[in-house]
């Protein structure tokens, strides 16, 4: 029985960056790497199935990047995961999140996993289609926004609780195999013990490359993009009130404005 | 992560040592950290670990933990995203503002952030003050606490009227200055000057006779009000005006006393925190109706015997909470209480430090994350216990392991291996470890152990008195 769960390295940003001077992302110096939030919990849920499994349960991760994704491909080892695979090509710059899911879903073919699961977005891009669009490709069941997980492995079936707006939750019974992408707070996501990061640091990636799945430049890439970025930019902000005054004159006046909000 | 540090690194017994190891590992935040210890070609080896790449100087000056040393030496860099992030650290000294100050180039951004760092120094306020007329800069300037009062006068002397605000409440604003500001002030700026530690008594005086109650209640709080004012001030319908007198510590206990039969809570709360109470109204307050007021009177240092009895009985739990907190609670009645209905008061009682071994041995079966973590960072919780309590799944429980000042070595040496990070950290300068415990973490999987296990023998070295 086999789990592959998609994990992304997202870029977080401080507060001062600089903008590229192509205007399309970020200046990279400014960016700091890590393994998406919404991904440690789809992580953690594929790790309490394989621990709570009396069948041999194997958790692969697979992400899409280069080199450098591999420190967060470890954190995943660290964190218990079985194999990991990292799929690479510079053709793949400029890939929007369906490309990724093709991609993605040629590893799944590949692999043939009982079960896939994503995050329900990343923190940087939160377009929040990857794990759909992986689902569309393999034209397998999905379900998106999954807070709560009831599944025994090697079933064809699985129940599972989707969170919906207004605070309503949503019981689904999915057929599997099929594609869920996984909601925070679903678990308690575990910190790597320090053996298991150092055995990550020492335990092989699996790097694959396009033709390793049978897809060539042309299948890939900002030409097989179904999208693309024209311009990334700060908006101007609006100008925040200040309240002027004495400390004493200041709780006044902030307590006149709650007054008038509450309509007193 | 690869290894940083070949598998036989030695405790370094020099400093020259652990320069060396730091640098033969080009690891960033090892390096960071004995910056400060480094001289001639060994600091220029450092700098070129520190500098090699933008973004590791970016992350640097941004990182509060950044040694001084380090940022000053990054003030120097010829880069304004660096000098930004400078600015805005909180961790950046004096002269690393006077450098960025001094390569500005008039950047507003910069000099305004500089008007706003808590460690800008009088004198670069003073001549920031001087060379700027950007009036949101120049009130940041007579807002700042270590502007000196010099620099408020000139301010004064230059834009007559429009820094009052400012000016009011400023500790260092002279006491002329201060009567100019309560002649022309509005009420606001009035009652701030009541409450300067500079007021002179005659405007203190000309205050009592305002009718405005911002005032009257500033004036209130003000221990150097006379006690004959106090009394006419007790008199005041504005139960603002009275909250305030019944916290200032000039108040007479007699009327202090006469004060608590008053019908608002949030003056009866403040009264519940004196130490000049009869042993009536302690017992008066121990029998009022509002629940915060008795959670104040449980923590009170003169309690008899039998009001922490009856406060113990409380029907509010965070009451009974209050008196297992108090340190003079008897010990039969944390014993009454260690076994309370609330999770909330037994968890009280667990952090008690009077709490006896055999109290806390009971409290230890328990499964509550609150309970067994005030357990475990009480000193008199047997070491057995604490050896337990090490290896449980709840990071706050080991964490209380961790604090207790009576934890031994042997117990903490398995929390070294501990997943969390930042209990790692914390243990580097626990005492009950020795320097081989400390330096298995130089080679720890995260930046900041690894930064902490190097500045700690960076400080060993630099002020060894202190280690």
């Amino acid at each position: 029985m086999k789990i592959l769960v998609a994990v992304k390295e997202v870029a977080a940003l401080d507060e001062d960056f600089e903008i590229r001077d192509d205007e399309l992302d970020v200046d990279e110096d400014f960016l700091l790497y890590d393994l998406n939030e919404w991904d440690d919990f789809s992580l953690e849920e594929a790790m309490v199935i394989k621990e709570s499994s009396d069948t041999e349960v194997e958790v692969v991760v697979v992400s899409v990047g280069p080199e450098r994704v591999d420190d967060i491909l470890r954190k995943c080892l660290a964190k218990g995961a079985d194999r990991a695979i990292r799929v690479w090509d510079d053709a793949m710059e400029g890939s929007d999140s369906v490309t990724i899911g093709r991609v993605l879903s040629a590893v799944v073919e590949k692999e043939k996993p009982d079960m896939v699961f994503a995050g329900v977005q990343s923190s940087d891009d939160a377009a929040g289609s990857t794990g759909i669009s992986l689902a569309a490709s393999l034209n397998w069941p999905h379900a998106a926004v999954v807070a709560g997980l009831e599944y025994q492995p090697g079933s064809n079936k699985a129940k599972i609780t989707r969170e919906l707006e207004g605070g309503l939750s949503q019981e689904v019974e999915i057929a599997c195999p099929s594609v869920l992408t996984i909601q925070l707070g679903i678990n308690t996501p575990r910190y790597a013990s320090l053996r298991g990061i150092k055995q990550a640091a020492a335990k092989p990636i699996d790097e694959v490359s396009l033709s390793d799945l049978g897809l060539s430049e042309s299948d890939v890439g900002g030409d097989a993009a179904l999208s693309r970025v024209r311009r990334m930019y700060i908006p101007e902000k609006g100008m925040a009130s200040m309240i002027e005054g004495t400390p004493a004159e200041q709780a006044a006046k902030l307590a006149e404005i709650i007054r008038e909000f509450k309509g007193e | 992560m690869p290894m940083l540090f070949p598998p036989d690194t030695h405790l370094p017994e020099t400093a020259d040592a652990l320069i060396n190891c730091a640098l033969s590992s080009g690891d960033l935040h090892s390096a960071a950290a004995v910056f400060e210890l480094a001289e001639g070609q060994q600091k220029k080896q450092l700098r070129e670990i520190l500098c090699e790449e933008r973004r590791d100087t970016l992350l640097l000056a941004r990182w509060e933990h950044t040694p001084t040393a380090v940022l000053q030496m990054l003030a120097e860099i010829d880069d304004e995203a660096v000098r930004l992030r400078l600015d805005k650290n909180p961790a950046s000294r004096a002269g690393t503002l006077n450098t960025i100050y001094k390569n500005s180039g008039h950047d507003r951004q910069l000099l305004s952030l500089l008007t706003q760092h808590a460690h800008s120094s009088s004198s670069l306020l003073n001549r920031l003050a001087m060379s700027e007329d950007d009036i949101p800069i120049l009130k940041s300037i007579a807002a700042h606490p270590n502007t000196d009062a010099a620099t408020l006068i000139s301010l004064e002397n230059r834009y007559h009227g429009m820094f009052d605000n400012e000016l009011a409440v400023h500790a260092e604003t002279p006491t002329e200055l201060l009567e100019i500001l309560y002649q022309r002030g509005n009420c606001f700026i009035r009652a701030a000057v009541v409450a300067h530690i500079s007021c002179p008594q005659h405007l203190l005086d000309l205050a009592f006779n305002e009718t405005d109650t911002t005032i009257l209640r500033h004036l209130a709080a003000n221990p150097r009000i006379a006690s004959e004012k106090l009394t006419i001030l007790a008199q005041h319908d504005d139960v603002s005006v009275l909250r305030t007198l019944a916290g200032n510590p000039s108040l007479s206990t007699e009327l202090a006393n006469q004060m608590i039969r008053n019908s608002s809570n949030s003056v009866r709360r403040v009264l519940a925190c004196r130490t000049d109470l009869t042993e009536e109204n302690l017992q008066r307050l121990v029998n009022d109706d509002d629940h915060w007021v008795r959670q104040w009177i449980a923590r009170h240092p003169q309690l008899n015997e039998l009001m922490f009895n009856q406060l113990a009985l409380d029907q509010n739990d965070e009451v009974r909470r209050a008196v297992a907190r108090n340190p003079l609670t008897p010990i039969d009645l944390l014993r009454q209480l260690s076994e309370d209905s609330s999770v909330w008061v037994r968890a009280g009682v667990a952090y008690q430090k009077n709490t006896p071994a055999d109290v806390l041995s009971m409290l230890a079966e328990e499964d509550d994350v609150d309970v067994l973590s005030g357990v475990a960072s009480n000193p008199n919780t047997p070491q057995a216990i604490l050896i337990r309590l090490s290896g449980s799944q709840q990071t706050d429980i080991r964490r209380g392991v961790i604090i207790n000042p009576q934890v031994e070595r042997e117990t903490l040496l398995p929390l070294l291996e501990d997943p969390y990070y930042l209990h790692r950290l914390m243990l580097i300068s626990n005492p009950a470890l020795n320097d081989g415990d400390r330096w298995s973490l130089h080679d720890d999987p995260d930046l900041s152990v690894r930064f902490m296990v190097f500045k700690w023998f960076a400080q060993k070295y630099l002020q060894p008195s202190l280690h």
